[in-house]
């Protein structure tokens, strides 16, 4: 099977192929989902997020760079779709004063409960950057592009996130 | 420890997936809005070779372009492949966007055109992009502080389809495809990218100058309201109305910045607002 790049199947998305359509909604559709399921921590609510950014990407479709990567420019869509849900349920004024407690990774088919769990208790900052370094594999370079924030800001929540994580973690040991 | 962390989060990471219901009901509603942003391209007189253009000019998506339509060229030149959904890296439809972002606005000619290395996109299908020279014969405004071009600037353009060995020019639906031998009035903005020192601030801000007075003969398409606005007039009366157009308060808070990052910047705090 030949892999199609972006451009061409973004390109012929544009034409109006559906074809080309679908096959960039199912090459993104996973990562969406999880750079949304990272910052709500709610399977249903991810659904909607990623569902509602996948929308506004293909409304935004004709005013895209294909010369730029076109993953990062959506991640960065759906992080902020997550951050606004967030933010009409009251539950979050600005990034920095994120309420741990709102995430609810309750759900049972979800893999390694106890490192969610000490997950779910960072701020959302910490949290977006962890996942989108861990989950969606991208370089604190990439993230710092996708969220308009410094590198060294990345760095930094990135260190203090796994710090954090790690006493969570040792904690529960004892 | 902290290693160990790293591997759980991967894993956990790689365990973490959507239903498979969510995926089909996102799918029908990320489809249905493509329908509904092709749709009124298609209602806007696409001539009915729509699908004949479009399997001719696919090859035209390595710049990031749908099709649009097959237009026929002159007497005993080749159709031109017009395509839609330009990526345009600067907004151009006002002249309170050239203000911002267009370095200056010149008359130009275009004085020479090579072919660039040919991208494959499928078995057959090639485009050909174009670096294209113009000569500055004149500058009509010029925003204060910013890079001037030299006497000459080559700039990275549209070029064409090549498809079962028939070469096609190509354009952008809504600008004129830089032809040599032409004359333009350009807003030119200094943006390093391929090789190229500086471009257009988008094509269909490029307007054709016939004679001494703008045109939008040279459109493919339909052209911008801007293009319409000043058919018929001379290069001064748009140096007059640049002259009294303020920059975007935004953008011009940001004009030490490169103009890819002032744009950026300026999305930026227009979405934090």
């Amino acid at each position: 099977m030949t892999h199609r790049s972006d451009e061409d199947v973004i390109g012929k998305a544009l034409a109006g192929s559906s074809d080309a359509g679908a096959e960039r909604f199912r090459r993104y559709w996973s990562s969406s989902w999880q750079a949304a399921f990272a910052v709500v921590g709610r399977s249903a609510a991810a659904d909607d997020i990623a569902q509602d950014a996948l929308q506004r990407a293909f409304r935004a479709l004709s005013s895209f760079d294909l010369r730029r990567p076109f993953g990062p420019w959506l991640h960065r869509i759906v992080v902020n779709c997550a951050l606004d849900f967030l933010r009409s349920e009251r539950r979050l004024v600005g990034l920095d004063q994120a309420d741990p407690g709102t995430v609810e990774w309750q759900d049972e088919r979800l893999p390694d409960q106890e490192l969610l769990a000490a997950l779910a208790r960072l701020d959302a900052e910490r949290r977006t950057v962890i996942a989108l370094r861990y989950w969606l594999d991208y370089s604190p370079a990439e993230i710092a592009e996708l969220l308009g924030l410094p590198v060294g800001t990345v760095s930094s929540r990135l260190s203090r996130g796994l710090a954090e994580l790690r006493r969570e973690l040792e904690a529960n040991r004892v | 420890m902290s290693e160990e962390i790293e591997d759980r989060l991967r894993l956990a990471g790689a365990g973490l997936r959507p239903t498979p219901e969510a995926e089909e009901r996102a799918l029908r509603a990320a489809l249905a809005q493509l329908r509904e942003r092709t749709s009124p391209v298609r209602k806007r007189g696409r001539p009915a070779r729509w699908k004949l253009a479009a399997a001719a000019a696919l090859s035209a998506v390595a710049v990031g372009l749908g099709v649009v339509a097959l237009l026929p060229g002159g007497s005993s030149s080749p159709p031109v492949v017009a395509v839609d959904g330009g990526s345009d890296r600067f907004p151009s439809e006002s002249l309170t966007d050239w203000a911002s972002y267009a370095d200056q606005v010149s008359i130009v000619t275009v004085v020479g055109e090579r072919a660039l290395p040919a991208e494959v996109i499928e078995a057959g299908d090639r485009y050909v992009p174009r670096a294209v020279t113009l000569r500055v014969e004149d500058t009509i405004w010029r925003r204060e502080g910013a890079p001037r071009a030299g006497d000459a600037v080559r700039v990275n353009t549209f070029g064409w389809s090549l498809q079962d060995g028939e070469r096609r020019p190509v354009t952008a639906w809504g600008g004129p495809r830089l032809e040599l031998g032409s004359r333009y009035v350009a807003p030119l903005v200094r943006a390093p990218r391929d090789g190229a020192e500086w471009t257009p601030l988008a094509l269909g801000a490029t307007l054709p100058l016939e004679g001494d007075v703008m045109a939008t003969s040279g459109i493919v398409g339909a052209p911008s309201p801007l293009a319409k606005s000043m058919s018929g007039k001379a290069p001064t009366t748009l140096a007059d109305a640049l002259a009294r157009t303020a920059p975007d308060p935004i953008a011009a808070k940001h004009f030490d910045l490169p103009p890819d990052e002032r744009w950026r910047a300026v999305l930026r705090e227009r979405e934090s607002r």
